[in-house]
């Protein structure tokens, strides 16, 4: 596929308009709001903005979603997405990826959300026709693999013909989205701030797309305070989201 | 935008195969039904006292204290322990203080633990934290063995520290921990890197403004998970410096605790009291508070 075949399917599939599912899960953003970890400091105002004081709740925000991008999509979930896409033809291997994803993912609420939007992505591309996207959902209906979300991608992605690295941006990117979109609707920020934080952390993005994906075996995260919102977030009364 | 960060990868690249083990502790139960060591092979920096009896412990429980004579762990070092329970065995393994990882300049140091329970064992490895002193860099690995029947509380913990006169904080940390069946197959795990300049970003979602981490595990299959979890958090509720969730492992292998807090001293109170909760609830009676 041509380059910009590529990247138009990347822009599709990394469109908030895409039906994958990914607007009812914020990561643990929604407790962490709850607990009064995030979202406490003053609402942004144009007078504030005027003066220079910059931190304000798009900064929390900005810092959230740089967390989740540099420790647990960048070092675990593109080492996975990245290996699926290398073996999109290999069942097996695919299914050893989808276990370790779920044997390494401690809260539940994580494992429950990444395989939930998977599977989600992948009924979607059924419906299309996607190939190989039907006998993979097979597997999943016997019960012998998860459907994890990096799985998914890589293998859905690699099938439409997608470029390598055109898969790490739409995944990377689509993960920024949902977060600041989950940040809108829980009140933290408002629509222009999101959009200030997106320009923010493409800087950031692109540096870490510029190094190679490292081996699922190395692959490693660091997100406890985010974990723990998540296994908060279990019994959670008043709850927006499903994780 | 803060300074770019390479992504982290051990300095010292990791084998898969096991080093020689500098620690080897095997626990049997006697026909009385009290636990012994029916092996050992102990040798530098390691030093293993004496069994003991503690009060409030199951009356067959075997408590040791295996200690690191040499001060902590050293640029270089490639340390290994490992524990085995075997069938109906029960024993407590534990430090007597924590574990310095000392500055590191010339090369990073690994750490392995092996823990295997046989079936129908309880093996508790609840060593207390490891300190991690500016520029160590550190791979701590803990490799569990489950068979049918087993269960294994154990606790994985840091803390940072900068001496007096020092200045800066750890390189990096790596720790590594998996849960696998006696096929071999991975039940469950968890895998953390970071660097010091993480800590340093003090991020929402990520540390914030904790210095201390631990995770807590009982693992096992065919648990009751859900009272688990609610007896946790019910204990744990409302702990001053901490934040903490309780979750299930994956493919019905236990229970985990994550646990942030400010300092060193809140970690160990959550870490006490988690214990005893597990304890009771498997055993019946809490354990008493340990003097070290």
């Amino acid at each position: 596929m041509s380059p910009l075949g590529s990247s138009l399917l990347a822009l599709q599939q990394a469109d908030s308009f895409f039906p994958g599912g990914a607007v009812a899960w914020s990561w643990g953003l929604e407790t962490l709001v709850a607990d009064a970890h995030l979202g406490t400091s003053p609402i942004t105002t144009i007078g504030r903005r005027q003066r220079g004081l910059r931190h304000d709740r798009s900064e929390e925000v900005r810092a959230f979603v740089e967390g989740q991008l540099r420790h647990r999509w960048n070092s675990f979930d593109r080492a996975f997405l990245d290996a699926a896409w290398q073996a999109a033809d290999d069942l097996q291997s695919l299914m050893l990826l989808d276990a370790q994803v779920e044997a390494l993912t401690l809260a539940e609420e994580l494992r429950q959300g990444s395989r939930r939007v998977g599977q989600s992505l992948l009924g979607v591309h059924v419906a299309l026709g996607t190939p190989g996207a039907a006998p993979y959902q097979q597997n999943i209906l016997a019960g012998t693999t998860s459907g994890h979300l990096p799985v998914v991608q890589g293998l859905i992605w690699q099938k439409l013909g997608m470029h390598r690295d055109h898969c790490q941006l739409a995944a990377a990117h689509g993960l920024c989205t949902g977060l600041v979109s989950a940040a809108v609707r829980l009140g933290v920020m408002g629509h222009v701030d999101a959009q200030r934080v997106l320009t923010d952390i493409q800087p950031l993005l692109l540096e870490l797309l510029d190094e190679a994906p490292c081996a699922p075996d190395d692959a490693s995260g660091f997100t406890p305070m985010a974990e723990i919102a998540v296994m908060r977030h279990e019994t959670q009364n008043l709850r927006l989201f499903a994780n | 935008m803060n300074a770019t960060q390479k992504l982290f990868r051990p300095l010292a690249p990791p084998t898969r195969a096991e080093p020689e083990a500098q620690a080897r502790i095997a626990f049997s139960q006697a026909p009385s039904g009290s636990s012994y060591i029916s092996g050992q092979q102990v040798g530098y920096p390691f030093h293993l006292g004496r069994t003991l009896k503690l009060p409030d412990d199951p009356a067959g429980m075997a408590a040791v204290y295996l200690q690191s004579c040499s001060g902590g762990i050293f640029a270089g070092e490639d340390l290994h322990v490992q524990l085995r329970a075997g069938p109906g065995s029960q024993a407590h393994v534990s430090t007597g203080a924590a574990t310095i990882a000392h500055s590191m300049l010339e090369a990073s140091a690994r750490q392995t633990v092996s823990l295997t329970a046989e079936a129908g064992a309880l093996l508790e490895y609840l060593p207390m934290a490891t300190i991690l002193f500016p520029q160590a860099k550190l791979l701590s690995r803990v490799n569990i063995t489950l068979h049918p029947g087993a269960r294994v509380m154990l606790c994985d913990a840091f803390c940072l520290h900068t001496p007096q006169g020092n200045s800066g904080l750890f390189d990096f940390y790596r720790a590594e921990l998996e849960v696998r069946s006696p096929s071999g197959q991975l039940l469950a795990g968890d895998r953390l890197a970071l660097t010091g300049l993480d800590m340093t970003r003090r991020s929402p979602g990520v540390s914030g403004p904790f210095q201390a981490l631990a995770t807590f595990m009982l693992i096992g299959q065919g648990l009751p998970i859900e009272v688990l979890k609610t007896l946790l958090r019910k204990a744990l509720r409302d702990l001053p410096d901490s934040y903490l969730g309780v979750s299930a492992l994956a493919n019905d292998s236990g229970v985990s605790v994550r646990i942030l807090t400010l300092d060193a001293v809140a970690l160990r109170n959550v870490l006490r009291i988690a214990w005893a909760t597990v304890r009771e609830q498997l055993l019946g009676i809490a354990p008493r508070v340990r003097r070290k």
